[in-house]
């Protein structure tokens, strides 16, 4: 995360939606890790594994970010990692290229 | 429980489970979820049927091996999934004979009762799609379940025996009534200089299709040329 201190006027841009939530002292959200947009920084952020090992290894990944109140959290709905997953298996692979026919026949 | 779609472009679908109440995604779909939330990860969670091949089932449909439930446990819960593209988050009602058919990245989430398996695999369009295959997700049983569409969304009425061709792409979602088949354009010179291809699906009615503007072929299309070249 980058962090911002001192005295005078930031601006920062979050992906996507952005949602908020004003976490009581002692209340935890649990997020995967590309959706934390930003956080103040009385709010306590800890990287957790997932209880589970099937959930582990074969759900979201090991880990989840912990972020735990007093304090407001900003969550992002777009993540580049999504995104790149997302069109990861559209995009042309060198091991796997089609060629002329198969960029033919898959329509463009 | 209660469902809410926050935000227009990107939404986020934000739920309010009590406890007990249960939902089943995709594994690796979860957004963001209260301490209250227990996850359980399996090829049968949420009560799906079909074992181990069904489970592969899923997988060659473009989505994962495993399904995780969600449960809230000890209170009530908040649980979030985001949407992967630019688009919309459609509630579906789902009822014996009120099935629905999903582009392969369209289920969210769904409620217990509700099965998600694979559509089909048009074996025309198999190996021919860009490696990838041409498939669908298909939601039956009974319950409630969330879809993303990606990019703004046209809705038809086609009555019996009216047909839609539609580039296999757009075809976000249509009620199992409607009839799919992919059907090669007629005239040599559209197949090779038309640009559309040679496939186009036709969808026939009755029932109701949702188009999407948006793909994910074409947006990859679209950045290519701006990626690095591997090699």
């Amino acid at each position: 995360m980058q962090r911002l201190l001192g005295q005078g006027q930031a601006w920062v841009e979050l992906n996507g939606e952005v949602v908020v939530y004003d976490l009581q002292p002692g209340n935890t959200l649990r997020v995967h890790p590309g959706h934390v947009g930003m956080y103040q920084d009385t709010v306590q952020f800890n990287i957790t594994t997932v209880p589970g090992i099937s959930n582990a290894l074969f759900g979201t990944g090991l880990f989840l970010a912990a972020l735990t109140g007093p304090g407001r959290v900003w969550l992002q709905s777009m993540t580049l990692h999504n995104l790149a997953h997302a069109i990861w298996e559209y995009l042309p692979h060198t091991e796997s290229s089609g060629g002329l026919v198969g960029s033919l026949l898959s329509g463009g | 429980m209660e469902s809410k779609i926050v935000g227009t472009v990107m939404p986020v679908l934000e739920m309010s489970m009590q406890p007990n109440d249960k939902v089943f995604a995709e594994s690796g779909q979860l957004a963001w979820m209260s301490m209250a939330m227990q996850m359980q990860t399996s090829t049968s969670a949420g009560g799906q049927q079909g074992g181990f091949l069904g489970a592969l089932g899923r997988a060659v449909a473009g989505g994962t091996l495993f399904m995780t439930e969600y449960t809230a446990v000890g209170g009530p819960g908040l649980l979030a999934f985001a949407a992967k593209l630019p688009g919309q988050i459609l509630p579906l009602q789902i009822a014996p004979g009120q099935g629905y058919m999903v582009h392969r990245h369209g289920f969210m989430c769904a409620t217990l009762g509700v099965q998600f398996s694979i559509g089909f695999q048009q074996r025309l369009g198999a190996g021919i799609f860009g490696g990838t295959g041409f498939r669908m997700q298909r939601l039956q049983g009974q319950g409630q379940a969330w879809v993303e569409l990606h990019g703004e969304v046209v809705t038809y009425d086609l009555q019996p025996g009216n047909t839609l061709r539609v580039h296999p792409g757009h075809v976000g979602m249509y009620q199992e009534s409607v009839q799919f088949n992919i059907t090669t354009v007629p005239g040599i010179q559209n197949a090779f200089f038309g640009g559309s291809g040679l496939f186009l699906a036709s969808l026939t009615g009755p029932g109701r299709v949702w188009l999407q503007s948006m793909t994910m072929q074409h947006l990859a299309h679209a950045i290519q040329e701006y990626l690095p070249k591997a090699g």
